[in-house]
């Protein structure tokens, strides 16, 4: 239950209308699987999972799951505060879900300022569509425009086949870790959308291992 | 390669035994000289009678001297007779003249024997030298047979022109070299009636044979200025003679040049070679004058010039074995790559051709040259595994020494040193550190990973959200309606206010009465807290606390799970809290007073619920074993238990504002 050692913990927020399938995405992010019945989440809920960013570094995911159900909405805005990033999450057969998303957009902005905070742009179900293209209320074109004009990453994912979930995810980390590098983001008192690992038995000697090659191939 | 070497011994032999023969002086015939020269190389078992004692009194003597160099220098300055040395280079040097005719006459081929044709000529006033050396060799020659001085010319030519083979050889065998040199050197004992005392020590046939063998150059003081004059004479035509070996390439020339110009400063073995015969006396003379530093580093630069770092011994017998097999192959001429050899080769037998009626001798000295060979072999590789063995003790890999030869060197060990140290204290700095933070963080890192931590992290934003929102109604209201808010808010407060340290609840009936107390008391905080996963966790623990494992389970591991499960069972007791108080947010209708008293119920029951799970494990403890280190972990596992105790709290008041915005609505 331990958890393995990591160099950063990133907090993201998952956000977006109520059923879109924000759960149903973490669940097989984290766990590989999916759960065809689930309970709306009350509040928020937490999961956690290892991911590597390209040069090596291992970042750990903290990825707060918010309620979607409006009743819930006041509460779900102070956690934006303390998040790097967040995942716009739609449902590609719902389309109101899509456009709510510049609102959640707004409302994301807003509560992380004055940070700056990484989104992407995720829409799910993507495997009701493959089965039946008629249930498709969003479309990829409009959608990718919409990412573009906002300068989002954008991915369409399965979280009952798995399609591209993971990608959803190492874009986003990715980002964020670019970020850390050029200097944007910082580790920082009193925000915890950015932490360091945890100094633990092992752990320290990893990191040191992790951080030297990282050093010397800038120099 | 060592072929050619192994090659030129042989003919080494003959080129001696035949000066020796052709020498005026010469009291043995060539045959005799060499079969005992022979035998001494291989083992101190002289045949001629005449050098029984001799042989053996050197070997016993340069045993016990081999460490003390300076005393062997005193005892070759004592043991000089100036007059004879005077004879001596008279006779040597007619001598020589009469085998350079020799050489002249039936080694045309030969690029030694048409260069010693030309040493003659080139030498001027033999006697003059004789008597300017007479003077120098009077602190250092102890030769005291002519026929000895007729051998070491000799030996020097032969020494010469191994070096011009060795030159092609890229100086990788030295130790044949050394060999060679002492086997003539032991020749020439042989030949002499009286052996001096320094003859002795130059032919130590013991494990400090590098030393002896090895005849270090004479350093540039021991050297008269005749022999300086003589040796720039006679290096061109040294450097001659190696472009006229038909085997030697371009590298084999550069070797050859360059050692030459050291050794007119007298720092390299190649100088004393190529000075010929004037500077074989001096240098069979002085070789006991220089010092045991001067061998051991001469050896050492060869050895790590050569880049072989520290050669193996085993490597050097294979190399050995290889060599005998090549010199079988190569007596077929069947040999190409090594012309060298060839070339020797004919001009062995051209001058055994040339010595006509001493042929028979010739080949007598020849098949006697095999036997020389192997016990020369031999006594290479214990030479080449006891060298190895000096420079290596207290040396490991050669690293001080090589650092001390190679300035460039230096670098890289030095870094390497420091790197290592630095690796070293850094690692021990960081063991240090992990251990403290390995004790310090353990309940922490636990707690984060149940993820206990995110709830409270969680709940604490919930309570800062709440706390902003009652400031800003309080600013909102004036006068009674804000004195009557704030008194509400007060009361709230005071209602949640824990009781001071509990007395243990009867203990008999505690995981029921846990159970029921906390539903009862969540159940009317708030109807939806999701509160099935704590009971799950306690149970789980105290089956664990119940199981054979937990009998069984060293001290340290029942110190693991205590911390594990206190930290398991803190966390479901921080979503209990933050579930509580999202829930408590959206609910509508409150009964503050109520919710108060069950949260403060709810706290006491799970800090209750943590101080019990703690005494649980202590007890588990007790009865496992008892050691010291029990009493340790008692007090850690009790120490644990009221952090966590202090989270429950925690979480309680964080819940306190989110009451209070309940009561003020």
């Amino acid at each position: 239950m331990v958890d393995p050692i990591f160099d950063y913990q990133f907090r993201l927020i998952l956000i977006g209308d109520s059923t879109v399938g924000k759960s149903s995405l973490l669940k097989y992010f984290t766990d590989g699987k999916f759960a065809e019945i689930s309970d709306p989440t009350v509040g928020v809920d937490f999961f956690a999972r290892l991911i590597e960013v390209k040069d090596g570094a291992r970042i750990k995911l903290q990825l707060w799951d918010t309620a979607g159900q409006e009743r819930f909405r006041s509460i779900t805005k102070s956690y934006y505060r303390n998040s790097v990033g967040a995942l716009l999450v739609y449902d590609v057969c719902n389309r109101a879900s899509f456009e709510h998303i510049p609102a959640w957009m707004m409302e994301a902005r807003r509560h992380i300022e004055p940070h700056r905070p990484v989104f992407a742009l995720v829409g799910c179900k993507l495997d009701l569509v493959v089965s039946n293209p008629a249930r498709r209320e969003v479309t990829e074109e409009e959608v990718r425009d919409f990412a573009q004009h906002h300068d989002l990453y954008f991915v369409e994912t399965s979280a009952k086949t798995g399609h591209q979930v993971e990608d959803a995810f190492a874009a986003i980390t990715q980002e964020v870790y670019n970020r850390i590098q050029s200097g944007e983001y910082k580790v920082e008192d009193g925000w915890d959308g950015i932490k360091t690992g945890f100094a633990r038995p092992g752990g320290f000697d990893f990191n040191l291992v992790e951080a030297e090659p990282a050093k010397s191939s800038c120099c | 390669m060592a072929t050619s070497d192994s090659e030129e011994f042989e003919s080494a032999d003959e080129i001696v035994d035949v000066n020796s023969a052709g020498g005026k002086k010469g009291q043995k015939s060539a045959s005799k000289g060499a079969e005992s020269k022979k035998t001494s190389s291989e083992k101190p078992q002289p045949s001629s009678d005449a050098n029984k004692s001799v042989l053996a009194a050197g070997d016993s003597k340069t045993a016990s001297k081999k460490l003390e160099p300076s005393e062997s220098v005193e005892k070759a300055a004592s043991s000089i007779d100036e007059e004879k040395v005077f004879d001596m280079f008279d006779d040597k040097t007619s001598q020589r003249e009469k085998v350079f005719d020799m050489f002249d006459d039936k080694t045309s081929k030969r690029p030694l024997a048409s260069n010693a044709g030309k040493n003659p000529v080139k030498e001027p006033r033999p006697s003059n030298i004789g008597k300017k050396l007479g003077s120098k060799l009077g602190t250092s020659v102890s030769a005291n047979d002519k026929s000895k001085l007729g051998t070491s010319v000799s030996a020097k030519e032969t020494n010469v022109k191994s070096k011009v083979d060795i030159g092609s050889k890229k100086r990788s065998d030295e130790a044949p070299q050394k060999t060679d040199k002492k086997q003539v050197s032991v020749a020439a004992i042989k030949k002499s009636e009286g052996v001096s005392k320094s003859s002795k020590e130059s032919h130590a046939d013991d494990g400090w044979e590098l030393e002896d063998g090895f005849e270090v150059p004479v350093s540039n003081d021991a050297k008269p200025k005749h022999q300086q004059e003589f040796e720039k004479e006679l290096f061109p035509v040294l450097n001659k003679l190696s472009s006229l070996t038909t085997s030697t390439k371009d590298d084999t020339t550069q070797q050859e040049e360059k050692p030459s110009v050291v050794g007119d400063s007298g720092a390299s073995s190649w100088s004393a070679w190529g000075g010929w015969g004037v500077s074989s006396i001096l240098s069979t003379a002085t070789e006991s004058v220089s010092t045991l530093t001067s061998h051991v580093s001469a050896g050492l630069n060869t050895v790590l010039e050569t880049g072989l770092g520290a050669p193996d011994p085993q490597v050097l017998a294979e190399t050995i074995e290889k060599e005998k097999q090549e010199k079988e192959s190569e007596a077929k001429g069947d040999n190409e790559d090594k012309p060298a050899t060839n070339e020797s080769e004919t001009a062995d037998t051209e001058s055994a051709i040339g010595f006509g009626g001493i042929g028979q001798l010739m080949s007598g000295v020849s098949q006697l040259g095999t036997k020389v060979l192997t016990g020369g072999l031999d006594t290479l590789e214990t030479l080449g595994k006891k060298t190895m063995e000096v420079l290596q003790d207290g040396d490991p890999g050669l690293r001080k020494k090589r650092a001390l030869f190679f300035q460039d060197g230096d670098k890289p060990v030095l870094s390497q040193i420091l790197r290592e140290a630095k690796e070293s204290a850094e690692k021990s700095d960081k063991m240090e550190v992990e251990k403290q933070a390995a004790k310090r963080v353990h309940l922490e890192s636990l707690f984060d990973d149940y993820q206990g931590l995110v709830h409270l992290e969680a709940l604490e934003m919930l309570s800062n959200q709440c706390q902003l929102k009652l400031q800003s109604v309080l600013l909102a209201l004036t006068g009674d309606e804000l004195k009557d808010l704030q008194e509400t808010l007060e009361q709230v407060k005071e209602l949640c206010e824990l009781p001071d340290e509990e007395e243990d609840d009867d203990k008999d009936d505690d995981d029921v009465d846990f159970k029921d107390k906390l539903t009862d008391a969540v159940g009317q905080l708030c109807r939806d807290v999701p509160h099935a996963k704590i009971f799950e966790v306690s149970q789980r623990i105290d089956d664990w606390l119940k199981s054979e494992e937990a009998k069984a389970a060293s001290p340290l591991a029942v110190h693991e799970k205590a911390v594990a499960s206190m930290a398991e069972f803190t966390s479901v007791s921080m979503e209990i809290f933050h579930r509580a108080a999202e829930l408590l947010l959206i609910k509508t209708a409150h009964s503050t007073a109520t919710e108060a008293e069950c949260l403060t119920q709810i706290t006491t029951i799970l800090c209750v619920h943590v101080s019990r799970m703690a005494t649980k494990f202590t007890m588990l403890l007790t009865e496992n074993s008892e050691s010291k280190e029990n009493n340790k972990i008692i007090t850690t596992i009790f120490l644990e238990s009221a952090q966590c105790s202090s989270y429950i709290q925690d979480a309680c008041r964080l819940v306190v504002p989110v009451l209070q915005v309940g009561a003020a609505n």
